[in-house]
């Protein structure tokens, strides 16, 4: 899929990094975004937005990131279920990121994105590529 | 004869990662309110040993910081933030208590750079 034409959800708490992450987006082409502030705003929205990448952040309240994928890998929707993920956090911590690579992680990028790769990540997401390294 | 403080902010670290100085500015004052509450937030939840909550602060702070700031001022946020998350309360309040003035001077330098720029709040 070309990533310009991809519908993106961005899952993050927090505003200053948000407004960057969808900045950012838009610098790659990407203007079909939607935002949510935790996990639990985008589970709720998930069905209405059917995006096909989301970019979520892990450490947020009340559903963090992690716990959010989780549910959506075990949605009884496959479509949905089965939507590319994009971690995006300021927690590097080996522990953390070994929780994400059973999910089915398409990447790992931690903040702030840097433009380009996270351009290259997301062009690797949208090919169903799936990695164990975190940028 | 009197030193200038030091500068935190970088104006042009900061373009090239927003790319514009529309957004940036935009940014920029997110950037001000944000530290106008965290800043002495920190400091009261440290203060009745809500080490959680000073955590959850310091780790957004940690976020965006390099959105804003050279590496070695990033460095020592990154710091306080991880020692935050398993140390005892006094470390972190001794900790954070140095790293504070440098959150001020960021505020001071953001705050200075919006009012040029004719985007103070």
């Amino acid at each position: 899929m070309d990533m310009k034409r991809a519908r993106v959800l961005v899952v993050e708490d927090e505003k200053i990094m948000s407004t960057f992450i969808m900045g950012n987006l838009r610098r790659l082409g990407i203007l079909d975004l939607f935002a949510a502030e935790n996990g639990a705003a985008a589970w709720r929205d998930l069905a209405t937005i059917k995006p096909d990448l989301i970019l979520t952040d892990i450490h947020m309240e009340p559903m963090g990131g992690i716990e959010f994928v989780k549910e959506l890998r075990a949605c009884a929707d496959s479509r949905l279920a089965n939507i590319p993920v994009i971690f995006l956090s300021a927690d590097s911590s080996a522990a953390t990121v070994g929780e994400t690579l059973p999910l089915g992680v398409a990447g790992y990028i931690v903040k702030p994105p840097n433009l380009k790769a996270l351009g290259a990540k997301i062009e690797q997401a949208l090919k169903g590529y799936q990695t164990t390294i975190f940028d | 004869m009197t030193s200038s403080p030091p500068t935190y902010l970088d104006v042009e670290l900061a373009l090239s990662q927003i790319g514009d100085v529309e957004a940036m500015n935009g940014m920029m004052v997110m950037l001000q309110e944000a530290l106008v509450h965290d800043i002495p937030a920190i400091a009261d939840h440290l203060q009745v040993g809500d080490i959680a909550s000073a955590n959850r602060l310091l780790h957004g702070i940690k976020g965006f910081v390099p959105i804003f700031c050279q590496d070695a001022f990033c460095s020592r946020v990154v710091q306080v933030e991880a020692m935050s998350k398993d140390s005892q309360s006094t470390t972190v309040t001794a900790a954070y208590t140095e790293l504070r003035p440098e959150l001020d001077q960021l505020l001071a330098d953001v705050t200075a750079y919006l009012a040029s720029a004719g985007q103070s709040v």
